[in-house]
This record gives C-alpha cells, structure tokens and sequence, in this order.
C-alpha cells in the first residue's frame, strides 16, 4: 500500500507492507532507534510514540493506520522546549537508571501535562500508567513529572 | 484491493467484493496475530483500515439515544460531553492511556471476548448495534449479536456502524472491575448494577456480569421479581439473588484466575453492593 505520512518531521510517501508493525518500520526500516520494544503486547509503554499529537502504543499499529498522518519519537521530540524541561526534571529527581523505559515515560508525561498542567498525584499515576519502569519504583518518576509541571507552565 | 477507503461506502463496496480483516484500533488485532520482529502480522485476509472514516468517528444524541459510531476510541469516550457518568466510569478502568487513544468501541464488542469490559455496560443499558453492508442495514440487540466466546453474528461484508444506546434513567449505578492491576489489566470479573429509585421503591433494576461465562450475564428474569418492589426488600435478598444466577454464572479456570475464586468474587459483590445502596 502506498502510505504518505510525515516520520520526524520528513515527508514519505512509499509502498510499504500495511501489516507490518509500526514499531518495526521505525526501528528496522528507518534506524530510528529511540524507539524501544519491550513486551510487543501494549503493557509497557517502552514504544511510545506521537501519532498526531496523541500518544500511542506503536508494537500496536500498523503501518497503514499512520497514512495521512504525523509520528513523531523520542528522537525528534528532544528538539523542543518541552523535552528539555521533563529531561532536567527526570535527571534532578534520579527517574532514569537504566533507561529503557524513558523514552515513553517522557513521551507520556509530555502528553499528561498538554492536557492537564498541574496534575495530582493520582492523576500523574493515571497518565503513566501503561508505562513500566524495573528499576526506579516509579517514586522518582512521579516527582519528576510533578518537577516537570511546575517547571513547565505555558510550555505544553 | 482497497485497503484504505475513503468512505464507508467505498468500504462496504468492496467488503462485498473482497474478504478483509477489519482494522479499527488494532489494539488487540495487533497482539492476537503478533509475528516475529519485523514481520508482518499474521492475518488471514489483507487488512481494511476503517478508522479514519468520518462516519464512524463523533459520538452525537437524539431525542431517546446516545449515537455512538463504532471507530469512537475510549479517549473519546471518556472526554465526551454527551454520555453519562458511569460510561466514563468503565473506559477509565480500561487499559492505559496509549491504548484507549485508538482502542476503540467498535473493536470491543467486535472482538467479543467474555472479560470485553465494555459489555456489561451495554447489555445493561439495552445497546443496539446498526450493521451495514452496501446494500442494506440491520439493528441487532447486543445480547443477540455476541454469540459466545469470540464469536459473533457479523457476516463477511458487513461493518459494526454505529452503537444506539437509549437514554435510561438510573440514579445509582455501582461498577467493578476486579483484575490483578489498576492498569492495563484483564478482568478477572467485572460487574455492573444500575438501579433507579424513587421514594422508597426501585423502579428499575438491572444487573450484568463479565468473565464469568462464555457471554456476559443479564437475566431480565431475576431483575424482574425486584422491580416496582421497596428498596429496602431488595437490599435483603442477597443471598436469593445470588442462588438465581448461580445456574448462569459458569467461569473457567484461566491464567488470570479460577473459577472458584471467580464464583465467590461474584457472590461476594452481590452483597456488598446490595447493601451500599
């Protein structure tokens, strides 16, 4: 299927499999490789990407379902003023250790805090709930998503 | 093949035509027919992507019914200005963020699995699924539509349009999911009461379970002999309600849970719940 969509800020436009996971067009095909596969079920968040602004599991889309639309990964969302606020905030408040799980905790907070600028304990728990860390206990995370709303206002 | 339609009637056109795998969130379409890295998934038919289609997209109301369209994602649901309360209720419990952004309606009834946590919701509230091929469409109660396990009356050309869902009136409603996590969980049983009264007598009644049968569980029966009878005779007669779903109530042994746990679980809720009234 031709598929025309716009991959970090680059326009494509290419016959590529329809079935295939987004996941594995990003990594295999493009070498966009801030992207993680974790479980490939939708569990642990680790292949967070934007589709249109909206955070999705990419392990759980295929490739034709981003015709006609935007992705954006870690790996182009680190450019903007957003990403540089929850990055200081999640190294202050020691939320990454080993760091396999960052990229979609980050790419979660970001789309938490656009929709809600100052949330609550329960509410940033809510938000990175379809993310799992291993190493942290989550503590640090969710002081760092809360640094990271202070810090942020008029930002998202 | 057309693989992306750019209207519902171009995708009921060649549903005709063609056999396809229907692609709406994908959410779980994507885990059922998961492959190896970076190969395609393993569907039998080429894939037809229905999602963007602007006629299964806005949930909207008329005078008697909340309209929801089948490509309507949880998000949407839980944000929508329209639907009750207890609607957002059950999506919230539903998996996470990330999911609910493309999972959508449509695909959990479709997809009918007995843990579907929407299910019992829409079979308390009398849903009505509008089935459309190109040359016609039918209206189909929920209860009449899910056939067992899996397993549905959808026919190969037609496409889950729209779900109807009648405005009732219910002033206390009691909803739980019982799983092994907050998030992203499977029910291990879920459960669901929408009662209406007024002064002291429950005019409406109703009560439906998921997972602990091939199908969910509503008796009209039961919630009949309750109906139009004081609340506080209701609240009593946990231990005889329980005693009449007991013959409906059939759970399995899976890696989630067992069935006995699942029975007591099921019994347990009836109490507490009738005495939170």
């Amino acid at each position: 299927m031709k598929i025309n969509t716009i991959i970090n800020g680059k326009n494509i436009i290419e016959e590529i499999n329809p079935s295939k996971r987004l996941l594995d067009y990003l990594r295999e095909d493009l070498r966009i490789l801030g992207v993680k596969e974790g479980c490939g079920e939708g569990e642990c968040g680790a292949c967070a990407v934007l589709i249109d602004n909206v955070l999705v599991n990419s392990c759980l889309v295929a490739v034709g379902y981003i015709n006609n639309k935007e992705v954006v990964t870690i790996d182009y969302f680190k450019n903007t003023e957003s990403y540089k606020i929850i990055e200081e905030s999640f190294i202050k408040e020691g939320a990454v250790q080993c760091g396999f799980c960052t990229p979609g905790f980050v790419i979660a907070t970001y789309t938490l805090l656009k929709k809600n600028k100052s949330p609550s304990e329960e509410e940033i728990k809510e938000g990175i709930s379809g993310n799992l860390c291993r190493c942290t206990g989550y503590n640090m995370i969710v002081n760092a998503v809360r640094r990271a709303s202070k810090r942020g206002e008029g930002v998202w | 093949m057309v693989e992306y339609p750019t209207s519902l009637n171009e995708a009921l056109n060649e549903l005709n035509k063609n056999k396809y795998t229907i692609y709406a969130g994908g959410t779980d379409l994507m885990v059922k027919k998961r492959n190896w890295v970076n190969l395609p998934v393993k569907n039998d038919y080429s894939l037809m992507f229905i999602s963007h289609l602007k006629e299964l997209n806005t949930i909207s109301e008329s005078e008697k019914l909340y309209h929801i369209p089948s490509c309507v994602t949880q998000t949407q649901m839980i944000e929508s200005e329209i639907l009750p309360d207890i609607f957002k209720t059950v999506v919230k419990k539903m998996s996470s963020p990330a999911i609910r952004n493309v999972a959508t309606i449509g695909g959990n009834i479709v997809n009918s699995s007995p843990a579907g946590d929407l299910l019992p919701l829409l079979y308390v509230y009398d849903a009505v699924l509008i089935l459309k091929t190109i040359n016609g469409e039918r209206e189909i109660p929920i209860e009449n539509f899910i056939t067992g396990a899996g397993k549905n009356i959808l026919k190969d050309n037609e496409i889950l349009k729209e779900i109807l869902i009648p405005k009732l009136r219910f002033n206390n409603n009691y909803y739980k999911k019982v799983a092994s996590r907050k998030a992203n969980a499977l029910s291990k049983v879920a459960f669901i009461m929408c009662l209406n009264i007024e002064g002291k007598v429950v005019t409406d009644f109703r009560m439906a379970f998921g997972a602990v049968a091939p199908t969910v569980i509503r008796t009209r029966n039961i919630e009949k002999d309750y109906i139009e009878k004081p609340i506080d005779l209701l609240k009593i007669k946990s231990e005889e309600i329980w005693e009449k779903y007991r013959e409906f109530i059939n759970p399995i042994n899976d890696q989630r849970s067992t069935a006995n746990y699942r029975e007591k679980v099921v019994k347990n809720l009836i109490e507490y719940y009738l005495k939170e009234i």
